[in-house]
């Protein structure tokens, strides 16, 4: 078995005549940070797509912990570690903060719906070890005080870490992330930045979509580049971000995407 | 912090008893009879009220379930001369197993696709009853059933039958919100909200979406067998379209996705229907003029209208001791 927690082996995604993903190679090692940058429609969530089940690759395989997962239904993919969040912060708007969080927790419920009606006493002890966990994550993220609060009453920043608190509470091996700092300001973005640092650690890997180079420059160990479905470099950010071509790419991305 | 593992609350308990006392003070019997037909109702509607308020799935074909509930009652306990608890028990588990049956192929639609699937539910309902004379006695269907008997004691009198009915109607409560406030009621709300997110959660949105469905089948075919006892006759009119859309009336009216105003709505709109079938041409009018304005006024349900949200949902008491926590 590698240390490897996600491979992707010439992965190619075809949407009628355009080629979303030609060829990826791709892989996280156990522990590690990687972030994926790349202008609009570089096909970045499609990969996230593809790794998540919610799209089938044409080409290629996709191994989680060394498993080819092809086969593998989307639904059936976080027990094999896998957790994302994404671009537009999913949430549910009808829970509260704690219970977005718990959401997280719902595949873990083994008791089947009957149990759960009748509320027997081993249903009763998961909800309330969902809960101590739920809140264990509240409190990692600054989020304690705000569990009550319906998710229309708390900002952006604050959205941005339930959802990663949602896959965090799926207890992942390695978590996908889809613009975690989407609309934050910078002071914010280096906010969430720093908390997924600390989260980051021999359990837990993380790859990360955005299109502030700046913030994931720091919190990377490696970034990949992609362009019009293509892996245009990969490697350690500062050797990447060295490289003239690489930076043409990302400064057409950052005009092309404006503020997101 | 703690989660409780008894989701009633004190103040529950007071409105239960209450509600308990209700008949022995208002001894009418034709008072009994209508509020043991908003309980057959209500018990309806409580399953739609998770299929719907919870998972998110339209229907408006659940008086096909009721209707089949009603039919394997009449069938067993009065055809076939079984005991009327065996035939309570097969009102919930056909419609049940017919729901699991068609529920994967049928849900893979939404919306109003599934809506107007739902009421062929119904077609196919009116046309199996009618047809299949020597089994469902045909237009005319069957009659002179059997009262529902509990261990030799007979439920006959319209006094038993409301308590009969509501202490069914109140279990079924029970298990609704238990399930609702445990990971199922959030995985439904999840499957409700986009199934791709559900997906990326390991959650499987066809099999919940069947879960639920099956689950309101079954809260329907109960509906349907008690209303077979206590009318003691089906036939294949009584569960027709109006029905149907009756349930989703009184879901809406009591608030899509409050069990306590799945409960209320069903109460209000039965009186409703009975105190304006004394107005004759113009009760639908008014009818539908009261629907309107209540729709207006409660968007959200009257239950919650009304301001008593903190009585909704358990989630709220289940967790108070956290929230004592925070205020201190």
């Amino acid at each position: 078995m590698t240390g490897e927690v996600l491979q992707l082996r010439g992965v190619s995604k075809r949407f009628g005549g355009v080629c979303a993903l030609n060829g990826i190679d791709l892989s996280v090692e156990r522990g590690e940070i990687v972030a994926l940058v790349g202008p609009n429609g570089a096909g970045k969530t499609t990969l996230f797509d593809v790794v998540s089940g919610l799209e089938r690759q044409d080409l290629g395989r996709v191994l989680l912990q060394g498993r080819d997962v092809t086969a593998v239904p989307a639904h059936k993919r976080p027990d094999l570690g896998l957790a994302r969040t994404f671009q537009t912060t999913q949430s549910f708007e009808a829970l509260d903060v704690v219970e977005n969080i718990l959401v997280g927790r719902c595949r873990l419920h083994g008791p089947g719906l009957i149990r759960s009606g009748l509320r027997t006493r081993r249903v009763f002890r998961r909800e309330h070890s969902d809960l101590v966990r739920a809140f264990e994550i509240l409190e990692l993220l600054g989020l304690y005080d705000k569990a009550g609060r319906r998710m229309n009453q708390i900002s952006t920043l604050q959205r941005q870490l339930v959802s990663i608190g949602r896959g965090l509470a799926m207890e992942p091996s390695l978590l996908l992330l889809d613009e975690p700092f989407g609309g934050l300001n910078a002071e914010e973005a280096s906010k969430v930045a720093a908390i997924l640092e600390s989260l980051s650690g021999p359990d837990l890997s993380l790859l990360v979509i955005d299109h502030q180079v700046d913030l994931l420059r720091r919190l990377a160990d490696r970034l990949a580049v992609l362009r019009h479905g293509e892996m245009m470099a990969e490697g350690r950010p500062e050797e990447v971000l060295a490289r003239e071509q690489v930076e043409s790419i990302l400064a057409l991305g950052r005009d092309g995407a404006g503020a997101g | 912090m703690r989660v409780k593992r008894v989701l009633i609350t004190r103040l529950e308990v007071y409105l239960v008893i209450l509600a308990a006392l209700l008949p022995l003070v208002v001894s009418s019997e034709p008072f009994h009879h209508v509020m043991t037909i908003a309980g057959l109702y209500a018990l309806g509607t409580l399953g739609l009220a998770v299929f719907t308020g919870f998972a998110g799935q339209i229907s408006i074909g659940h008086s096909a379930f009721l209707g089949l509930g009603a039919y394997s009652m009449a069938i067993l306990s009065g055809t076939c001369q079984l005991p009327t608890l065996a035939g309570l028990a097969a009102s919930g588990l056909v419609p049940g197993l017919a729901a699991w049956g068609i529920g994967r192929q049928l849900l893979k639609l939404r919306e109003y696709f599934l809506a107007l699937a739902t009421i062929g539910l119904v077609q196919i309902f009116q046309v199996l009853a009618t047809e299949l004379e020597g089994l469902t006695g045909g237009v005319e269907g069957l009659f002179n059933l059997p009262w529902l008997s509990v261990f030799g004691f007979q439920l006959d009198r319209p006094l038993e039958q409301v308590y009969l009915v509501w202490g069914v109607v109140y279990l079924a409560f029970l298990f609704g919100r238990n399930l609702c406030s445990s990971g199922y009621g959030r995985a439904f709300q999840v499957v409700a909200s986009s199934e791709d997110t559900a997906r990326t959660l390991g959650l499987s949105p066809e099999a919940l979406k069947t879960r639920a469905f099956v689950f309101s089948a079954v809260y329907a075919g109960l509906a349907g067998g008690l209303y077979a006892c206590i009318f003691a006759s089906v036939s294949p009119e009584a569960f027709g379209l109006d029905m149907s859309v009756m349930l989703v009336l009184m879901l809406i009216v009591g608030g899509v996705g409050s069990l306590p105003g799945a409960l209320a709505g069903s109460v209000l709109i039965t009186w409703l229907d009975i105190w304006l079938s004394g107005y004759q041409q113009y009760s639908l009018a008014v009818f539908g003029l009261i629907l309107l304005l209540l729709l207006i006024f409660f968007p959200e349900g009257i239950f919650r209208g009304i301001g008593a949200r903190w009585i909704d949902i358990v989630r709220s008491y289940a967790r108070e001791d956290w929230r004592k926590e925070l205020r201190r």
